[in-house]
């Protein structure tokens, strides 16, 4: 039986990464034992189908196309409107406005973070998600911001899905008791890391990271899209929503 | 301007491309063609790997060099250029993948473009061969194809694939054991009706 340490060496000595030292244990292992031999050609019968596989791209010279696709553009760090504006003589408005903008926030917090204050129709809120609008929700915590908007298109029930973290974000979608299909979930637009998992047991898995559209596509009623950071359930939203 | 490439070692070869990118970023624009020349190959490769065709993959490979050029104030520095224009390719192929139509399968390559291959110098066999381990790879699932992709097509290390992907190197390794595993047996099925 192979230990995991066997199935490192095995592995190491495809990749070239061996040292002396390890190239003697690895040599000692494929006397003993004939699991490692058969692993060993195994392995390595792939790392040279695909490495040859890699070899059969022709290279390719794109530079002059690029070049001249970026020629006129300058990329220039460009103060951001905050540094802007306070800096200069503007700065004693925008500290007020500030002050103002954040007292102003305060208020409007405190229902959510004040139990005493909440009244009885956020207490019936699904999760900590938010209604903002009659075809929009919010949902913000420390790590994860999502937006979902509600939109009707050609007999169509769409919802936009908008998810940002700075952390892997793992998105899943549960259809109610009915067939699969990668139709309902698609990933529109990302800016950073955004990508299919697999298809498992009647769920639509992604990841990602950064800024992700998502477009939701008429789910079946009682589907479920849970978003999860760090293997831990962060919220689920029930279809259609009823908050 | 201090030397950020070393001539000898030819124009693949950037010394320092913090420095690089902070005199981009400064306007000399003309500078990023050393990056193009730099990347642009195992970033091709990459798209072609997940594209399946070789226009498509100039297109967007292109393309995410435009875009990259473009966010270069974005780009932090803290990291390495290539894991930054890696996570580009890939995002930026998937996502065209998943709007465009599905792709040929081999079997529905027209006999002349076969013959078109072979009269280039390499027998049916090899192709077919070719055409079956790309195969092979474009069926699994995205999470051991991304390895896969990264440590063959680009060349990078484990930990070099550990920052691109933000994944602890001992999930890489796993990766690659079982995505070469689950290739070998995609393998077995189908070359024997080719060796």
């Amino acid at each position: 039986m192979l230990t995991e340490k066997d199935i490192l060496l095995i592995q190491n000595k495809v990749d070239g990464t061996l040292t002396s030292r390890e190239e003697d244990r690895f040599a000692a292992l494929l006397q003993a034992s004939p699991q490692a031999v058969d692993l060993y050609r195994k392995l390595l019968d792939v790392h040279q189908e695909i490495n040859n596989s890699a070899a059969r791209i022709p290279p390719v010279d794109i530079t002059k196309r690029v070049m001249h696709r970026i020629e006129g553009k300058t990329v220039v760090r460009s103060k951001t409107v905050v540094r802007r504006l306070f800096s200069g003589k503007s700065k004693i408005y925008a500290f007020a406005a500030s002050l103002l903008l954040f007292f102003v926030l305060g208020v409007l917090a405190a229902p959510y973070l004040i139990p005493s204050l909440r009244t009885l129709s956020q207490d019936q809120l699904t999760g900590t998600m938010v209604r903002q609008e009659p075809s929009s929700w919010k949902y913000s915590d420390k790590k994860i911001d999502v937006e979902v908007r509600q939109h009707q298109k050609t007999g169509l029930l769409i919802y936009w899905v908008s998810v940002f973290s700075a952390d892997t974000v793992a998105v899943e979608f549960t259809p109610a008791g009915t067939f699969m299909t990668d139709n309902w979930l698609k990933i529109i637009d990302s800016d950073g890391m955004a990508f299919k998992v697999e298809n498992q047991d009647y769920k639509l898995s992604y990841i990602c990271k950064g800024n992700t559209v998502f477009a939701l596509t008429d789910p079946p009623d009682r589907s479920t899209l849970t978003f999860s950071l760090e293997g831990k359930k962060a919220f689920q939203m029930k279809f259609p929503p009823t908050f | 301007m201090k030397t950020i490439y070393n001539s000898e070692d030819g124009p693949g070869m950037i010394k320092d491309e913090a420095a690089l990118i902070r005199t981009i970023i400064e306007g000399h624009t003309a500078q990023y063609g050393l990056l193009v020349e730099r990347y642009q190959n195992p970033v091709f490769r990459v798209i072609f790997k997940i594209v399946n065709n070789h226009e498509e993959a100039m297109e967007l490979t292109q393309d995410v060099f435009v875009k990259a050029y473009e966010s270069l104030p974005q780009y932090d520095p803290r990291y390495k250029f290539f894991s930054w224009i890696y996570r580009m390719a890939i995002n930026r192929a998937l996502l065209y993948l998943r709007n465009r139509k599905p792709c040929v399968e081999p079997e529905q390559i027209p006999a002349r473009e076969r013959e078109k291959v072979t009269q280039e110098g390499q027998p049916f066999d090899l192709v077919t061969k070719s055409i079956l381990v790309d195969r092979a790879v474009n069926e699994l699932d995205q999470k051991y194809k991304t390895v896969i992709l990264l440590k063959y097509f680009t060349g990078l290390s484990y930990a070099e694939i550990s920052e691109t992907l933000d994944l602890p190197e001992k999930t890489i390794k796993s990766r690659l054991f079982d995505a070469r595993m689950l290739l070998k047996e995609k393998l077995e099925k189908n070359l024997k009706y080719v060796d």
